[in-house]
């Protein structure tokens, strides 16, 4: 992917606190930052990835680029075919709906995300009802139309979720995002939930309606061989904030921070002749409540030095189209994936 | 191992005949409340407990047929009259059909009482589906067909009371008007706890405040003196009538709390659920989540606190009119004859008095049953 | 039934059922396995392969109201002889609520569960939970059990265990409540260990760490583990034998290097080809198993994998069962494409 290619999304400062009370009669008033100062664009056309571990933001970040969440601070703003920019954190509740057109998601979970009291016919034709895209005869066409290039069959349609494994479901999940014929679309752990022989069957389904339908992807995951094996680019977060980003072979083989280097030392690569030899961090990932100052990764970094614990490192493109946040970025020496 | 729902399936698939392969398809289009239903009917006492209440429901929609006297009518001749027994043979074992034996009153010279007695040599043989006393069902139709009557002399299943009133027919009576209570009163509560369980739950902020409060302040109140100073603020002459409503509405109004927390908890709880995260996503308005995502699943579960709080509500008219803060004759309702006996002496000398107490006990027993079933079943797609 | 000397416990023909009101669901249909000392067995399937539940009749756990039809269950064990020498039980026909099997139990075989979370209880310290196990099996003081409670906590990497043996599970992260639960589970010094899913539900440096954890145990302990997952690349790096189940069987056994690098089960075969791996270019698709597993209430007669098997043989594999193949070191497949004798 290069620079050249037109941008679709562009983020900018995202932050999202949640509000926690703690305290004796819950008065004090502290806040999860969940997202906390996180800038980065997405290419028309391609799959970003975002990896990390469980607590660091990646489906909080997903959400907000949808806004399923008000957002503490900070723009995103999309860059359409044949459209003016678009900040939809400023957007009126008409409006949102017609951004809803372009934007999609695709959950994790294929239990909890369908609706199991309505069928699966309707649940497809969600979409198109609530915007508004569609009526009376239109809705079916679309409906089956989309259903039949997710693979599911038109006599299922008028069955309810129970009647499906989670393999099913999430196609039926994959064919709701899709009937809009939306422009990008958020996958938040789409295969996580799936068994091995399903998830490559839902991998390459991804793959097929994005080369069919142009479609671009914001791939959230925490199984980096999965990433890899999808992604153009992969971001790496932690703690709610942006460490790396960089193409997928370049952050892979050639990290710039410390965390990636973790990251890509733990991955259990399916050969036994490969025996992994992962770098063990310090401690435990901190509470996102109290954030440690400076760099969040210092107390956990074997290379940390004083200036860590004291300046937060800042998010910059050390060569091109590879950002890192790290203040000695240029100086270590890291190792990349081992296999 | 997840446990899957197919046990309903078979069910479903046997009531209807069907081969395998359409059953399988009949349970994979099977809504919400079919498959509610299949569950419900794998639940043995909850089935029990429906066919009760369904006797009761019948009790209530047609007792003056039902009922062979009215509610106030009265036999001079047998004042607090023990009940009479049912007899298929006579003395000398021959069969007679259904009958019961006439009654004569002696003079007790140990009690210096009047003591009506059983004579053996009349018989009153129980005609069904005949003409007795004249009666307006629904207060509309007039008509005098009863169930059963016997002709000349009298039949009192359960016995008479101290004015010679048949409690068989009053209990039947009484039946209506406790269980409708229930209903308008359950009813009242529902759309009551609906809206601001709904408000509380949907909105939040101060409103969420404020009405949680208000139900902290009404749930603290002792329900006893809260009877009474309601009881006593209503008009002592008011007509029976318009007690009876009042009552009702006082009820209804004390119940909501519980049903407007479950709400509101229902409502927390389901924003956060994938699926209306999903709609929200998909571009549905607030309205159309909450009524097309979130009305239908929580649905059942209201249902069934509904059914819960049924009890709660026949239970407080019971003690309300027992105590004599309810309702009083000439309405007759279960909390009403059981008031008749209060004292000691009742229970010693006339116990059958008592029986309107088995059909409180019956009735609530039912509703618990039942609720319990549909407990079980609210939820059909929990693993 | 002789296990041999290297052998441990030998699982042959282990059926399981559930006779739910709609019908049987043959968890475990003619399950073999055998775990050698010291090594670690890994089991690798999908949801309703049985392999939980292969774990599960070993410790006489199955939840209700599955019960083992068929089979053995061969464990080499001193529990039960006076003079502490060793000796075969079946633990198949033990009363599961017998003295017998409760020393058995965390005794000589403990589990490691997949969430570490409700394999606590929230009301107790840690560290009485853990010597809890001690002073059930091992008779020793409680000031032993707390102190060898406390050594075991070090040993998994624990710090400032003399203080954390106090604290309750909720003030522990997972990986650190999964260290614990490998601590409970090694306290008694077992010679089985049973992982299931242990790393599932960890995030991938935890669960590297764990690995390495659990590699170093064996190596001290000497305990044999039968790790469970799903997960080929965890496999691949802990264990020293595999066998690969498919709807309550096991269609394939052998050692971890024989069945990533010469796997002859279909199955086998596709499962590696459809996990994505990293090979430092842009690949195509994955080469998907076509369809889905099958409901557990359906049989499927011959081979079980025939329905979805790309090199299906019409006319044998869906009508016999396919017969066991050895290919030489213990390697073995369940399959008909094979040549009877080799």
């Amino acid at each position: 992917m290069r620079s050249e290619q037109p941008i679709l999304v562009e983020v900018e400062s995202l932050r999202k606190f949640f509000p926690v009370r703690r305290g004796t009669f819950g008065f004090t008033k502290k806040y999860v930052r969940a997202v906390d100062d996180v800038s980065f664009v997405i290419y028309r056309g391609e799959t970003l990835g975002l990896v990390g571990e469980s607590g660091s933001g990646k489906t909080t970040t997903g959400r907000l680029l949808l806004r399923g969440y008000e957002p503490t601070a900070g723009k995103v703003v999309y860059h359409l075919p044949d459209q003016e920019a678009l900040d939809i954190m400023t957007l009126t509740k008409k409006q949102l709906w017609e951004f809803r057109k372009h934007a999609q998601m695709i959950f994790q979970d294929p239990y909890s995300s369908l609706n199991p009291r309505m069928t699966v016919r309707d649940i497809i034709a969600e979409p198109l009802i609530a915007t508004k895209s569609a009526r009376g005869e239109d809705v079916s066409r679309h409906v089956i139309e989309t259903a039949k290039r997710c693979q599911l069959s038109v006599e299922h349609l008028r069955r309810y979720p129970h009647a499906f494994s989670g393999g099913q479901r999430q196609r039926i999940g994959i064919a709701r995002a899709l009937v809009l014929r939306p422009d990008f679309i958020v996958c938040d752990e789409p295969v996580s939930a799936l068994d091995v022989s399903i998830q490559a069957q839902i991998l390459n389904l991804l793959r097929d309606l994005q080369a069919e339908f142009g479609l671009t992807y914001l791939f959230i995951a925490h199984d980096l061989s999965v990433v890899e094996h999808i992604c153009n680019r992969v971001g790496v977060m932690y703690l709610g904030n942006l460490v790396e980003m960089a193409a997928t072979q370049e952050l892979f083989y050639h990290p710039l921070h410390p965390y990636t280097e973790a990251l890509m030392s733990s991955i259990p690569e399916a050969n036994p002749k490969v025996k992994m030899r992962p770098i063990k961090l310090k401690g435990e990932i901190p509470s996102p409540i109290d954030p440690p100052s400076g760099c969040a990764f210092h107390p956990r970094c074997q290379y940390a030095q004083a200036l860590c614990a004291e300046v937060k490192p800042e998010w910059r493109e050390l060569s091109p189209n590879h950002f890192v946040s790290c203040h000695f970025a240029e100086s270590l020496q890291l190792s990349g994936f081992a296999g | 191992m997840r446990r899957t729902l197919l046990p309903r399936l078979k069910i479903g698939s046997r009531a209807k005949g069907l081969s395998p392969e359409t059953s399988k398809e009949a349970y994979y289009t099977a809504t919400q409340f079919q498959l509610m239903w299949w569950k419900f009917q794998r639940h043995r006492m909850a089935i029990i407990g429906s066919v009760v209440l369904a006797i009761f429901v019948f009790i209530m929609i047609f007792c003056e047929f039902l009922a062979p006297y009215g509610p106030q009518s009265r036999n001079s001749d047998y004042i607090f009259g023990k009940p009479q027994k049912l007899h298929f043979f006579d003395e000398g074992g021959k069969f007679q059909g259904l009958f019961v034996y006439g009654v004569e009153t002696a003079f007790d010279r140990e009690t210096m009482q009047l003591v009506p007695t059983e004579d053996r040599d009349v018989l009153h043989k129980i005609k069904f589906f005949r003409r007795g006393e004249p009666y307006k069902l629904w207060g509309i139709i007039r008509t005098d067909l009863h169930l059963f009557v016997v002709e000349d002399g009298f039949v009192h299943l359960f016995g008479t009371d101290n004015l010679g009133r048949d409690v068989f027919s009053r209990t039947l009576y009484g039946t209506r008007t406790s269980l409708s209570i229930g209903f308008i009163g359950v009813m009242i509560s529902f759309v009551v706890g609906l809206f601001m369980g709904g408000v509380s739950g949907f909105f939040g902020g101060f409103l969420d405040n404020l009405i949680q409060r208000l139900i902290e302040f009404i749930r603290s109140i002792p329900t006893l003196p809260l009877w009474m100073s309601l009881a006593a603020a209503l008009p002592k002459e008011w007509s029976p009538l318009r007690v009876y409503f009042t009552v009702t509405i006082i009820l209804g109004f004390i119940t909501w709390t519980t049903l407007a927390r479950r709400v509101r908890g229902k409502l927390i709880s389901m924003r956060e659920e994938d699926f209306v995260f999903a709609a929200r996503i998909a571009g549905s308005s607030d309205l159309r989540i909450i009524i097309r995502h979130m009305l239908p699943a929580f649905l059942s579960y209201i249902i069934v606190d509904l059914t819960v709080s049924f009890p709660a509500m026949i239970l407080g008219e019971t003690t309300l009119s027992f105590i004599g803060l309810g309702l009083r004759e000439p309405v007759v309702s279960w909390g009403v004859l059981l008031q008749a006996s209060q004292n000691v002496k009742a229970i010693e000398q006339h116990p059958w008095l008592f029986i309107p107490a088995a059909f409180v006990i019956v009735s609530v027993l039912a509703f618990s049953l039942v609720g319990d079933g549909m407990r079980d079943a609210a939820d059909p797609y929990s693993h | 039934m002789q296990l041999n000397p290297d052998e441990l416990i030998r699982i042959s023909n282990l059926k399981v059922t559930f006779p739910l009101d709609e019908g049987t669901v043959r968890a475990l249909d003619g399950v073999n396995l055998s775990i050698k000392r010291g090594k670690v067995l890994g089991v690798v399937g999908e949801s309703g392969c049985g392999k939980s539940i292969t774990a599960r009749s070993i410790l006489r756990i199955i939840p209700d109201p599955g019960k083992i039809d068929e089979g053995e269950i061969w464990l080499r064990t001193t529990v039960g002889s006076s003079d502490g020498s060793e000796r075969m039980v079946d633990l198949a026909r033990i009363d599961p609520n017998s003295e017998m099997m409760r020393q058995i139990r965390w005794g000589e075989v403990a589990m490691v569960f997949q969430e570490p979370m409700t394999s606590f209880s929230a009301y107790h310290t840690l560290g009485d939970q853990i010597s809890e196990a001690l002073l059930t099996h091992r008779h020793v003081s409680k000031r032993e059990a707390r102190q060898r409670t406390i050594e075991m906590l070090e040993r998994v990497g624990i710090p400032n265990a003399s203080t954390r043996v106090n604290q309750y599970p909720h003030e522990f992260s997972g990986g650190m409540r999964q260290r614990a639960m490998i601590a409970m589970a090694l306290i008694c010094n077992p010679s089985l260990l049973i992982a299931d899913e242990p790393t599932t539900s960890l995030d991938v440096t935890i669960q590297a760490q764990m690995l390495e954890l659990m590699q170093n145990l064996r190596q001290d302990f000497g305990s044999s583990i039968m790790f469970i997952t799903h997960n080929l690349g965890v496999i691949a790096q802990i264990a020293d034998e595999v066998s690969i189940m498919y709807l309550g069987k096991v269609v394939e056994h052998g050692r971890v290097g024989d069945i990533f690098n010469d796997p002859k089960h279909p199955y086998t075969i596709d499962l590696l080809n459809a996990i994505p791996k990293i090979a430092g270019q842009r690949k195509d698709r994955l080469v998907a198993i076509e369809g889905n597993i099958p409901s557990p209430f359906e049989r499927v007669p011959g081979c079980p994998f025939h329905p979805r098997c790309s090199r299906m043989i019409e006319g044998l594999c869906e009508t016999q069962a396919p017969p066991e193949i050895e290919f030489g070191n213990g390697h073995f497949a369940v399959c008909h494409l094979y040549p009877k004798i080799i």
